[in-house]
């Protein structure tokens, strides 16, 4: 076997395998996965935050926010900030469904 | 879910299950087993894929990490048993396929994997360095003795 043979045989293409359901299977056990994690997303925060509610002094964050709202709300550093994160989010959002 | 995932999983499928088949020896059952994973994994992380290199890419380089997975637990019981069928369709293979696809089951992982990834899937060193996640100076020599060893073996025979 000449060197040129065994490059034409290792550089043939792989056998092409037919799909006989593969894809559908994959797509099925995806949704599944995905369904499990949108609810696990949802409601383990949710879980979280009813697990430690009762711990929490309620009356005096509740007070630290009256408190701290109307600086947050005249600030424009913060409106800056909140601003820049949107747009990151957004931007980087449109790179992902672009990169696809 | 996206109809883009389903999409992609039909285009890629052939490839990746024939890169597994090749590792696993013509382990038809189990590559698709791993198949099967690597899809679901790139759906998990499809975020992070950042168009480095191409998609076809990216799923190898899954496909490996899990081949690797569970040759590490199959370690008691290796992946190293060598099926004189290996890797090919008798119905539809030449018998020069099917003498590489025997003499293929006889080198090491990397090295199926390097050459199959250089040669049958037509990537650079440096790609396949990438998917293998190994130096380029090893992939390269992956390549080298892996072939060498081929070429000994089909003369050989």
């Amino acid at each position: 076997m000449t060197d040129d043979d065994l490059d034409r045989l290792l550089s043939a293409p792989l056998d092409t395998v037919a799909d006989n359901g593969f894809s559908s299977q994959v797509v099925a056990r995806a949704e599944k996965g995905e369904w499990w994690r949108e609810r696990i997303a949802l409601f383990a925060p949710v879980a979280a935050a009813a697990a430690i509610a009762p711990f929490l002094p309620l009356r005096e964050l509740t007070e630290a926010a009256l408190r701290i709202s109307p600086l947050l709300a005249n600030s424009s550093a913060i409106a800056a900030a909140a601003a820049a994160l949107a747009l990151t989010l957004t931007l980087e959002r449109r790179f992902n469904e672009s990169a696809l | 879910m996206s109809a883009e995932f389903a999409r992609l999983v039909r285009e890629h499928q052939s490839q990746v299950r024939a890169f597994l088949r090749r590792l696993t020896r013509g382990d038809a059952a189990l590559a698709d087993d791993l198949a099967q994973e690597t899809f679901l994994e790139a759906h998990r992380k499809l975020a992070q894929y950042r168009g480095e290199g191409s998609f076809a890419s990216w799923l190898c380089g899954i496909a490996w990490s899990r081949f690797l997975m569970e040759r590490r637990k199959r370690k008691e019981e290796p992946l190293a048993e060598i099926d004189e069928r290996a890797g090919a369709d008798p119905r539809d293979a030449s018998d020069a396929r099917l003498d590489l696809e025997r003499a293929m089951a006889r080198l090491s992982a990397e090295e199926r994997a390097a050459l199959t990834l250089c040669y049958a899937l037509g990537h650079s060193h440096g790609e396949a360095a990438a998917i293998l996640s190994l130096p380029l100076g090893t992939v390269k020599s992956h390549v080298l003795r892996g072939r060498e060893k081929l070429k000994a073996m089909l003369e050989h025979d």
